[in-house]
């Protein structure tokens, strides 16, 4: 099992002059959940579209389990891509989605889609097209979950769902994936809800990779530093800074580097305070260079 | 004790912090079992791989030992192990903390004692 | 075969498509016709039959946007797919023939409903025998549905732009064969072909178009994306 289950090099898709992924290389493990991040329109989507090939890479490598995903029954059956656009066909009830399900996916346990479909409520004789937009993200997360997919990808998958469900979601995930274990994918941009599920994470900004890093060493990589601005200046020269709030004479700026215990008392000496950065805000601040919060809109 | 997991620490570090919390304040009694990965895990909704590392972490420590097949249980003699150790940081994250404030405030030794023992009462 | 199983069961879970609509449009069209019949006493001749051809052209059409997203989206490889679709298509073709020659059995047997009514008996359409009749029918169906596949396949691959420039080239192809029949004199002897060759040798010689359109979504489809 030591062999990626994603394998990805200089990926980049391009519709005319626009690049909408640019040289990007990652590997994926097996058997971890893995975090794609970053704002609407960074090209997480249409990395996903590649590995799943329903897009067309314009140029580099791509292998799924090894082998090119293209027309291969031997990866496709093994991957389930759960997405937020996904569309039906217009008669579908929800039970012709999940009757037909079991016979795409090998790993399909009925069983647990029965109780999942109790857990979200979902009404099985009613039309795909007539569900409100949260009982059409429900159906998604089932197909998703009960697929077991080796690889499963699960695009922003819950749109109009309710705080309620999306716990609802995150618990089932953990609960079966601690008992299944696969590939799982999230991609998303609610970074907060997710992030500590996460054991490795990609950010993706304006098509490029950002960060490729576990998750776990990102959580404490960085410190919001605040004072005086002339000190806090002073403080951060020569650092790697990722944020800068100016206020009246004061300043804000974020740092992403570990806070060093020799760092933590000139701090201190400057008369400065210092505060982690949580993940969530890591990412936000790393991707929203014009201090813009239009990534951050909730479903 | 919180539920409320950190996103701006490690979090296989606050599991580790939890279990020796929970064997300090003897809710986690010596010889007893520890909760599973996948127990933390979705107890907390956290990554199983993320529990076991903070799991593994005491078990590296001998605050929690391994019994094949069965789980993780706490070592005997863990509580003192641990005990020392938070006294030790007590020391360095309250004491040396509030010394050096008070210091800046001009609070001298005596005046320090009075107030430990005005909170005491408290 | 597995998978080209799943796609006919794809495809035949929606059964309005593939059932309720086609038998609704020719079921009422022939209704309306029986009354017509009913109520004029002399022996009609109605073109109602072609409701059923032409539904085919739109169900060739339709099928792509309305499942090809989905099944590739579920894993489905394009080449399952494609022949998945062709091979329901060609069942259903064959199912809705055998139908057709039903009813016009019964039309037969029966003085057009009562009525003198020629719904499912047409002069020329079905003038030989049964089998002949019967292919005649099915390669009609088909050829009408693989051209509706052809069309959706164009737009799944190049959108409206490559219609667009596929039906131009189309009628600029068209107009130049008339031009050139014109100027070489070729319509009579079109002309006499055409009332020479019966519905059955016409059939057949749509099985090569029928198959240029086959392939022609067979390559769009292998190139499409979602």
């Amino acid at each position: 099992m030591t062999s990626s289950v994603v394998e990805v090099k200089n990926l980049t898709k391009s519709y005319g002059k626009v690049t909408a992924v640019n040289d990007v290389t990652f590997s994926l493990e097996p058997n971890k959940i893995y975090g794609l991040l970053g704002r609407n329109g960074a090209g997480k989507t249409t990395i996903m579209h590649m590995i799943t090939a329903q897009l067309f890479a314009t140029s580099g490598e791509l292998k799924v389990f090894g082998e090119e995903p293209y027309e291969n029954e031997r990866v496709l059956s093994q991957v389930c891509f759960i997405k937020e656009s996904l569309k039906y066909p217009d008669n579908y009830m929800v039970k012709d989605v999940l009757e037909l399900s079991a016979s795409l996916f090998p790993n399909w346990d009925k069983e647990y889609a029965d109780s999942l479909v109790l857990d979200f409520q979902l009404p099985l004789k009613r039309r795909m097209k007539k569900l409100s937009r949260g009982m059409h993200s429900s159906v998604g997360i089932i197909v998703g979950l009960a697929s077991r997919a080796p690889l499963t990808i699960f695009d922003e998958p819950y749109l109009g769902l309710d705080a309620v469900a999306r716990a609802m979601f995150y618990d089932r995930l953990i609960e079966d994936y601690s008992e299944y274990p696969r590939t799982i994918v999230l991609s998303t941009h609610l970074i907060d809800e997710v992030s500590r599920m996460l054991e490795h994470i990609i950010v993706i900004d304006g098509g490029k990779i950002l960060i490729n890093e576990d998750a776990e060493e990102l959580r404490g990589s960085a410190y919001s530093i605040a004072g005086t601005a002339s000190a806090v200046e002073s403080f951060i020269a020569g650092k790697k800074v990722i944020s800068r709030e100016p206020f009246g004479g004061l300043l804000t700026a974020g740092v992403f580097e570990r806070l060093t215990e020799t760092d933590r008392k000139r701090a201190e000496s400057l008369g400065l305070q210092t505060a982690a950065i949580s993940l969530q805000q890591l990412i936000v601040q790393l991707t929203n260079k014009k201090l813009e919060t239009k990534g951050g809109s909730r479903p | 004790m919180t539920l409320i997991i950190d996103d701006s620490r490690p979090i296989f570090v606050q599991i580790a912090e939890r279990i020796e919390d929970d064997i300090i304040q003897g809710r986690l009694p010596e010889e007893s079992q520890v909760p599973s990965k996948n127990e933390f895990a979705s107890f907390y909704q956290i990554n199983p791989a993320t529990a076991a590392k903070g799991v593994n972490l005491l078990v590296d420590e001998g605050i929690l030992y391994k019994k094949r097949g069965i789980g993780m249980f706490v070592a005997t003699g863990a509580r003192a192990v641990l005990v020392e150790k938070r006294k030790e940081q007590f020391f360095e994250q309250y004491v040396v903390t509030m010394l050096r404030e008070a210091e800046k405030l001009g609070i001298s030794a005596d005046q320090l004692s009075d107030m430990i023992r005005r909170g005491d009462a408290k | 075969m597995n998978r080209i199983a799943n796609v006919i069961k794809l495809l035949n879970r929606d059964k309005h498509t593939w059932m309720t609509v086609p038998a609704g449009i020719l079921g009422s069209s022939f209704i309306v016709n029986v009354i017509i019949g009913f109520g004029s006493g002399i022996a009609i001749y109605t073109g109602g039959l072609s409701s059923i051809f032409i539904y085919m052209l739109v169900l060739g059409i339709i099928v792509l946007p309305q499942t090809f997203p989905f099944a590739i989206s579920f894993s489905i490889r394009r080449t399952d797919y494609f022949i998945g679709t062709v091979l329901n298509a060609i069942l259903s073709s064959a199912l809705v023939t055998l139908i057709l020659m039903i009813l016009a059995a019964i039309e037969d047997a029966t003085n057009g409903w009562g009525v003198q009514l020629h719904f499912f008996n047409l002069p020329f359409l079905t003038d030989g025998n049964l089998a002949q009749e019967f292919l005649t029918e099915f390669i009609l169906l088909l050829t009408m549905f693989l051209l509706g596949f052809a069309i959706g396949s164009v737009f799944r691959k190049f959108r409206a732009i490559g219609l667009f420039v596929t039906s131009l080239a189309a009628m600029i192809v068209t107009t130049l064969l008339v031009v050139l029949a014109t100027l070489n004199n070729w319509w009579e002897p079109i002309w006499n072909w055409l009332q020479e060759i019966t519905a059955f040798e016409l059939s057949l010689w749509l099985l090569p178009i029928a198959l240029c359109f086959a392939i022609l979504s067979f390559l769009l489809i292998r190139r499409s994306t979602v």
